[in-house]
């Protein structure tokens, strides 16, 4: 078992759509049933799936979350949601300009805190779940460093009318995927805002011209943008993540997908959702010296799943 | 004492570790040899054993705390050796819950549909009527005003017009609670329309067409009546249930699906709309009654209907008033057995000049 001599390793998914229908068509029915409480359990269900078919080097992957830890951080996500939103609601009905104005700002505060608040929760404990050959994921951010990043990046995304946020994005990406760590590897993201920004001009340039045929080659564009730009240490050495993704393959991808999903009413999204999984990964290389049989573990024991839910609610999808 | 071979992490480090691991009757002894040749041991008591993985013949053990040791094995009858040896454990327990595939996932599909279309049906509109009957009338009042203010911004009040119906409105007992306002709006439309709480709207193009008084009185009994069971608000509450309830099921979807079943939708709350259209009518006729008026006037109003009927710019009034005719044989019916009404001269009188001031406009 020499890692060394084989530079090139990639991920894969082995997953079928009729095993994830099971699992989604029994979570379907039972948050129906119990008025959506089952919801953490059915997202548990869901994420254990996929990991455990998810493979690397001949392991797989584990999720250790459970329904009972996100129902607790649902409970809270709901309260958080509720609170904000009720407050929000109760100033737009006061007829009082002054306490509406207050209103809107303390809604706009409240999702400039929440926001981050969730993304920093829900990656912390998702990371926290995560691990492969008993070594866990770890998101080592604080909290202050990502409200600060994600303040400064919302106010000057706002005040430029949206040219800033290409920089808001990678500022994000930089300072998340940096705090990521698997046992001894360390994540780093040298992702750059004018490319990105150059990058999105001539997706919507071309995308405008192309009467959006060029959609799904700019798509496909952000996706390899993301991960080509991610870095892996370990031990001094820095190990590369490609993605060789074609346009025209993200175009079948997502042709098929709509198709699958309109025909069978919603039905056939667990389906949808394999096909995605196993193109994605199997476009993705990671290359250079990284030694899977030395990770070493340097995570600790971490329990909240606040984020998770929150983030689920606001439908933020992180990572 | 059964022996299985499987693959042994520490927990420390990532390194795969051939081991072999011995089912003795309380424990799990898994022993291992290092580049070293040195033999290591370890003892795994069962009831500190992390629920069991199984994904086809791959077998995932966990043991113990942060960070957990794990054990993997792919032999053949690794599983049920474990059921002999630890019948009782709780590691082995797994969720039927997790097993649902094949023809089981479909029945489950099934069931869920069935579910789902009883709810939709038979149980969303009833709950959202109860939730709707128990909104206290200052707030529907309050709701309905707003929607008011919001509807009559666009609009041409005729407030003439206005005046005198609410002076004819004022001499019929209406038998309700609700505070009834009457608003004449200029237009062509034959329609008129009752918002939550007691606000009437009447476009001025049915007053043209109206004949008697007793007409106008049968127009406002009916949408009185509206008013009165609260119509409008159970049918935003139907309606506002039943896409909140669709859309929440169906989240995932995309917009062609959400736009299919949207319409589906308001064409079930069509045949609701229906109903409370004859319960209307039914409340009309006995505010007739009540005020020893003549309930040929509603016979007479559906005449007016029918013949709007026909152009297509008045379709929208067939939409939330369907199926004229029916009602207009029903209401005849009851007109017939009707004996004792009058003409009122208060109404006649205040009617009449209501007619000047549609004249004038003309």
């Amino acid at each position: 078992m020499e890692n060394l001599e084989s530079p090139v390793k990639q991920i894969t998914f082995l997953g079928t759509g009729g095993k994830l229908f099971g699992i989604y068509i029994t979570n379907l029915f039972l948050t129906v049933l119990t008025l959506g409480l089952y919801y953490p359990w059915a997202k548990a269900s869901v994420l254990k799936y996929i990991y455990q078919e998810t493979e690397l080097e001949g392991s797989r992957f584990t999720f250790h979350g459970t329904g009972k830890e996100m129902f607790m951080g649902f409970i809270k996500a709901v309260g958080i949601v509720v609170v904000v939103y009720a407050l929000f609601m109760a100033a737009l009905y006061s007829q009082n300009a002054f306490i509406t104005f207050l209103g809107v700002l303390l809604y706009f505060a409240a999702l400039a805190v929440v926001v981050p608040v969730a993304i920093h929760g829900s990656l912390k404990y998702r990371m926290s779940r995560t691990s492969w050959r008993g070594i866990h994921f770890g998101y080592r951010g604080e909290l202050k460093s990502l409200i600060g990043v994600f303040i400064k990046g919302f106010l000057f995304t706002v005040l430029s009318l949206g040219i800033y946020g290409p920089w808001f994005t990678i500022s994000l990406r930089r300072y998340l995927i940096g705090n990521i760590r698997f046992g001894n590897v360390e994540f780093e993201y040298i992702g750059d805002g004018t490319d990105l920004f150059l990058l999105t001009i001539k997706g919507y340039f071309l995308t405008m011209i192309t009467a959006g045929i060029y959609s799904f080659w700019f798509a496909k564009d952000l996706i390899n943008y993301y991960v080509d730009n991610i870095r892996l240490k370990q031990d001094g050495r820095e190990i590369q993540l490609q993605s060789y993704l074609t346009g025209g393959e993200y175009f079948r991808l997502a042709f098929i997908n709509s198709l699958i999903i309109v025909f069978t009413f919603g039905l056939g999204a667990p389906w949808a959702t394999v096909r995605t999984l196993k193109i994605l990964y199997s476009n993705i290389f990671i290359e250079g010296e990284l030694d899977l049989d030395n990770l070493i573990q340097t995570e600790k024991a971490y329990k909240d799943a606040t984020g998770e839910d929150v983030a689920d609610m606001l439908d933020i999808g992180i990572i | 004492m059964k022996q299985f071979s499987v693959l042994y992490y520490d927990g420390n480090t990532s390194l795969s570790r051939r081991a072999v691991v011995t089912l003795s009757p309380a424990t799990l002894e898994i022993e291992w040899q290092d580049e070293n040749s040195l033999t290591h041991r370890q003892s795994w008591e069962v009831d500190k054993i992390h629920k069991i993985e199984i994904i086809e013949n791959l077998h995932i053990v966990r043991y113990g705390d942060f960070p957990l040791q794990t054990i993997e094995c792919s032999e053949k009858g690794f599983s049920e050796a474990l059921k002999q040896v630890y019948p009782n454990a709780v590691f082995l327990r797994i969720s039927p819950l997790t097993q649902v595939s094949g023809l089981k996932a479909v029945a489950v599909a099934l069931a869920l549909v069935a579910f789902l279309i009883g709810a939709y049906f038979f149980v969303l509109p009833p709950v959202a009527e109860f939730i709707a009957g128990r909104i206290p009338q200052k707030m529907e009042v309050e709701l309905g005003n707003s929607l008011y203010s919001r509807f009559v911004e666009d609009e041409v009040k005729d407030d003439k017009l206005t005046l005198l119906l609410n002076k004819f409105a004022r001499e019929i007992d209406f038998n309700t609670t609700y505070p009834i306002k009457i608003t004449v709006v200029k237009s062509a439309e034959v329609n008129a329309f009752a918002l939550p709480g007691g606000n009437i709207v009447v476009y001025d193009g049915i007053l043209k067409k109206i004949n008697t008084a007793e007409e106008l009185a049968a127009l406002l009994s009916h949408e009185t009546a509206h008013v009165a069971y609260k119509h409008s608000l159970k049918s935003i509450s139907r309606s506002l249930s039943g896409y909140v309830f669709i859309s929440l099921i169906l989240n995932d979807l995309n917009g062609f699906t959400t736009v299919l079943i949207d319409n589906a939708n308001s064409l079930n709350n069509l045949s609701y709309s229906r109903t409370l259209e004859s319960d209307a009518d039914i409340r009309a006729l006995e505010t007739l009654k009540k005020n020893h008026l003549s309930q040929y006037g509603l016979v007479g109003l559906f005449e007016i209907l029918s013949k709007e009927g026909g152009d297509n710019e008045y379709l929208k009034f067939l939409s939330t008033h369907p199926l004229t005719s029916e009602r207009m044989a029903y209401a005849k019916a009851q007109a017939l057995r009707q004996k004792h009404f009058s003409s009122n001269s208060k109404l006649n009188a205040i009617w009449k000049e209501i007619q000047v001031v549609c004249k004038k406009a003309n």
